[in-house]
């Protein structure tokens, strides 16, 4: 993937507020961590 | 690598707010090629330490690799862990006292104060993602922050 760019297009069930630091569901850059550092990058 | 375009709450949204969507999508990818990327570390661009591939101190930062939810202080004293075993990365989760701070307000980390407790050590083998998160709460005798590991409930020291 060097030197391509990728971007993730995600939609989801909960509001933005709970994809936060300290919301339920965790930050949203953590939930897609796997996919954008560990396997787009 | 793009930050990511996201649509929240897409099951509940109507007409209105998928125009909304569509419009924001298109101005993403109208931007595709130009936008700054997510800033992201070669695995041996001189940022981590090798072999153990844990981030040089001092490199934290806002929006880069490896995100974390610290401060730049906790983030350091995280590499002074000692303990590699799965048993040890729970105890250090479960560990209840380790910073005691002085004058900052509840909810707030006054970086300055937090002071640590040699006695407590962090694992290094905690995935870099996931992060200690800082609580901070008043008491009586003086503001204390403690650690609370995501899904494992809260650590704070009594």
């Amino acid at each position: 993937m060097l030197g391509k760019r990728a971007m993730l297009s995600v939609t989801t069930g909960g509001w933005a507020e709970q994809y936060m630091d300290r919301a339920i569901n965790g930050p949203i850059e953590h939930l897609l961590f796997p996919i954008n550092h560990g396997a787009l990058f | 690598m793009l930050p990511p375009f996201l649509v929240h709450s897409a099951d509940r949204t109507n007409e209105e707010g998928f125009a909304e969507a569509a419009v924001a999508y298109r101005a993403r990818l109208h931007n595709f090629f130009t936008d700054a990327p997510l800033v992201y570390r070669a695995q041996n661009g001189g940022d981590y330490e090798i072999p153990s591939l844990h981030l040089k101190d001092g490199l934290e930062g806002e929006g880069v690799t490896p995100p974390t939810t610290c401060t730049s202080s906790v983030n350091r004293l995280r590499g002074l862990g000692q303990f590699r075993t799965a048993r040890a990365r729970k105890i250090n989760m479960l560990v209840k006292k380790v910073f005691t701070t002085n004058g900052s307000a509840p909810g707030q980390i006054d970086e300055a104060s937090i002071k640590m407790r040699p006695a407590v050590s962090f694992s290094r083998t905690l995935p870099t993602h996931r992060c200690w998160r800082i609580l901070s709460r008043g008491n009586a005798s003086g503001n204390w922050v403690g650690l609370h590991y995501k899904g494992l409930g809260i650590c704070g020291n009594h």
